[in-house]
């Protein structure tokens, strides 16, 4: 990146419509990275500012001011008072809200004070007009010395100007931190004397800053840290008073100047559509029912809506794979391309459909509004649980796919309420392990009713959903007692009037998760799938063609037809692989849950995915060529007895204890791929992992003894 | 003749009345608060709550917010009762 770019921070409140600000300036032209040591997503992209300037764009988290209260407004503090960041900018663009503006100065007014050229963009003006109000912009400008434009985010209008007047600003730097310096109380000024003097740092307000969140501060040095301490503790600093008169002081600046420049028609007939709504929506009975109603239609798109495309991907790689093998030769490297890189390929792809809808819908609700009201409805029932009222959309499409879902956490603010989610979010039983479910209840379950009404196998699936949920929630609350959080926990937020969804930003939200997915965790799973396809296909030396002779000549005995030949073959080949010479070697940690090394083997490629369990039974038990249907599979295992010891080895015990085992196991490589995406790290998923795995072992080795 | 102001948290205003923020007891919930422009002076009053001492949706000056119950507690307000 050309260092001397121009470098511009887009700072504003939360719904300000501030992303469809950096949309316009960026376009397609944007990609998502890190802040430095924090899970908050940091959106970068380039604009042309005119022709042959271009600008580097960074899209801050909506904050309140710098007084941070959750860990996106941390990112914010951090950069804003550390001149050394690398995030620092240039210029800021301030985006507000003009039907709101006299909140959204507040921020504006404290970052003034660090000296950076400032433009401020008043976004919604076509809302402002509809609902009568005119503001005058000139005086605005002048009474705040900051060049101010009127913009619409939606249809672009007046970003020309906005980039305008970025080039202008840092021209002529306009000097604003003597514009309007809000008194400071003696002791604080004392404080921030003797930290300009002993720091390396110029700016009154940013020494400001320094004081009050010391703690907050990661970029500062130890020594620097207990510097300022000692300087607070010599003139009882006090944050929270300061705090709130500095606070004050501004609104008492802001306040005045606001009334100014806007004049409002019709106060009452703004809100009172969204009155309307809300009296209905956030209704005490109406209120959850037209929630759950809306997420059941979440839910059944993932589940039933998204299989269709699903399908075509499947069939599509099939396909591909199928004409790929006729026109390339064969050998090693066509085996590794076909089954491996494509088929892993497939194994990313397929999840496409799924984070598509899912999203589409999630942003519908986000750009609403409706979601405020969703978290005003349930946040104090998921906070017994450790979460917030946003992880119940995680917890309910986490019954789909747990991968859409660990990624929706991205809008819960406070880190230990969306770490918690995204730890318990893989309980709730998804879609994959279905297959699984349903030949295990077929076999160990008996096919009748109680009460002529309830199938037992219905009631059989029913409970292993049940016990997912109920893990899912107990879960949380461990993790609530363990994970210390570096927020406090606490609702008290806006509930913004309702609007129209804005298409282009749910379009962009869709393809920006899609395409991180793909890219990101894609990588993960695309390396584990070849590892894992490799594994099954090799052995050690020539163990399979070994063992492929030695079944063809046990086959002269068999007097069985081409099909049940080749199934036989299989068996035996994965049989000599590296998987299954790993689940021989695995077979003694299982053996206590009733597991052989078939299951064993089993469980290592169902890693890829839990589905594949049943065609990786079916393989061993030789009836691979059964594909879909589970009939000969059922049959194979209740007729299959050990040859030394003459009993069943597939019997009731073992596949209630596999049942089990498959409710809390984390056996899904793409879903610890998507979580160290979201955690930015491989720490979390490894907890994940052997959490999860404890619970299904010893859950698994509790309901084999008591079978 | 004979009003006189008391001070109520937000979790104990009835429904609809308009109480004018007076003081925070919790730092944080209290710059929250203020960020979001509802600092003292600024009048609230409760439009309706969620059950099981779920939040709370008010309204100031044209804006819904929602608080949580406990959040409320920490919030005081002064109201005028004759």
């Amino acid at each position: 990146m050309n260092t001397n770019k121009l470098q511009i921070a887009l700072l504003g409140n939360p719904n300000v419509g501030k992303s469809s600000v950096f949309n316009q300036l960026t376009g397609l032209r944007q990609k998502v990275g890190n802040f430095p040591g924090v899970t908050v997503d940091k959106k970068v992209g380039s604009t042309t500012l005119r022709k042959g300037q271009d600008a580097t764009v960074i899209d801050f988290p909506g904050t309140y001011s710098l007084y941070p209260t959750s860990s996106d407004e941390k990112v914010v503090l951090n950069t804003f008072a550390n001149p050394n960041s690398k995030d620092y900018p240039n210029v800021i663009i301030y985006i507000a809200d003009i039907t709101n503006l006299e909140r959204h100065l507040l921020l504006l007014t404290q970052v003034q004070e660090l000296n950076i050229p400032v433009v401020l963009g008043l976004n919604m003006s076509d809302i402002a007009v509809k609902k009568g109000q005119q503001t005058d912009v000139d005086q605005l400008s002048k009474k705040l010395n900051v060049p101010v434009i009127s913009i619409n985010g939606r249809t672009g209008e007046g970003i020309e100007l906005l980039k305008k007047a970025v080039l202008e600003v840092t021209k002529q730097p306009v000097s604003t931190a003597e514009a309007y310096a809000f008194q400071k109380n003696e002791a604080e000024k004392l404080v921030i004397k003797e930290i300009l003097q002993s720091e390396s740092i110029d700016n009154p307000y940013q020494a400001s800053l320094w004081a009050h969140h010391v703690d907050d501060l990661s970029f500062l040095k130890a020594e620097t840290k207990q510097n300022i301490n000692t300087i607070r503790a010599n003139h009882d600093y006090n944050d929270m008073r300061f705090q709130i008169d500095e606070t004050l002081q501004r609104y008492n600046f802001i306040s005045p100047l606001v009334q100014n420049v806007v004049k409002e028609n019709h106060q009452l007939n703004a809100s009172s559509l969204t009155d309307k709504i809300d009296k209905i929506i956030t209704h005490k009975v109406f209120g959850p029912i037209i929630f759950f109603a809306l997420l059941l239609l979440v839910f059944q798109s993932i589940f039933s809506w998204a299989s269709a495309p699903m399908d075509w991907i499947d069939g599509g790689i099939a396909n591909l794979g199928e004409y790929l093998k006729e026109i390339l030769p064969s050998g090693w490297a066509t085996d590794l391309l076909l089954d491996g890189v494509l088929a892993g390929l497939g194994g990313v792809l397929v999840f496409v459909p799924q984070i598509t809808i899912l999203f589409f819908l999630i942003s519908l609700m986000e750009e609403s509004g409706y979601m405020s009201r969703a978290v005003y409805m349930f946040d104090r029932m998921m906070m017994k649980f450790g979460m917030s009222g946003r992880s119940i959309i995680s917890l309910i499409s986490g019954g789909a796919c747990a991968i859409p879902a660990v990624m929706a956490t991205r809008a819960i603010s406070n880190w230990k309420e969306r770490m918690i989610t995204i730890m318990v979010t893989p309980l709730i039983s998804c879609s994959a392990r279905i297959p699984v479910y349903a030949i295990l209840v077929a076999f160990a379950v008996p096919n009748e009713s109680v009460w002529g009404i309830f199938s037992l196998q219905g009631l059989a699936f029913m409970g292993l959903y049940l016990l997912g949920i109920v893990a899912t929630l107990g879960a949380g609350m461990i993790f609530k007692l363990i994970l210390k959080s570096d927020a406090p926990s606490f609702m008290a937020m806006e509930l913004p009037s309702y609007k129209m969804p804005y298409w282009k930003n749910v379009a962009l939200t869709v393809s920006e998760k899609v395409s991180t997915f793909v890219t990101e965790a894609g990588k993960v799973i695309i390396v584990i799938s070849i590892i894992l396809w490799a594994m099954a296909t090799y052995g050690p030396g020539n163990s399979i063609e070994e063992a492929a002779t030695k079944a063809e000549v046990e086959l002269q005995d068999m007097n069985l037809d081409e099909v049940a030949s080749a199934d036989y073959i299989a068996s035996k080949e994965l049989e000599a692989s590296y998987v299954g010479i790993l689940g021989k070697t695995i077979e003694p940690i299982f053996e206590p849950l009733g597991f052989d090394w078939k299951i064993s083997i089993a469980l290592v490629t169902s890693f890829a995915a839990r589905e594949v369990f049943v065609g990786t039974m079916a393989t061993i038990y030789s009836v691979g060529s059964a594909e879909d249907d589970i009939t000969p599979l059922r049959e194979k295992l209740t007729s299959s007895v050990n040859p030394v010891t003459g009993e069943h080895e597939f019997t009731k015990a073992t596949a209630y204890s596999l049942m089990i085992f498959y409710v809390f196991a984390m056996q899904c490589m793409a879903t610890l791929a998507v979580v160290k995406r979201e955690t930015k790290g491989w720490r979390w998923p490894f907890i994940q992992f052997a959490y999860m795995s404890a619970l299904a072992y010893f859950g698994a080795l509790i309901t084999y003894n008591i079978f | 003749m004979g009003i006189t102001s008391s001070l109520v948290s937000i979790d104990r205003l009835p429904l609809g009345k308009i109480g004018i923020i007076s003081e925070f007891k919790d730092k944080v919930i209290g710059s929250r608060l203020i960020e979001l422009g509802l600092y003292p002076g600024k009048p609230v009053s409760v439009i309706r709550k969620a059950p099981f001492k779920g939040a709370l949706y008010i309204k100031s000056e044209n804006q819904s917010f929602a608080i949580g119950h406990q959040e409320a507690k920490t919030v005081l307000t002064t109201t005028l009762e004759k």
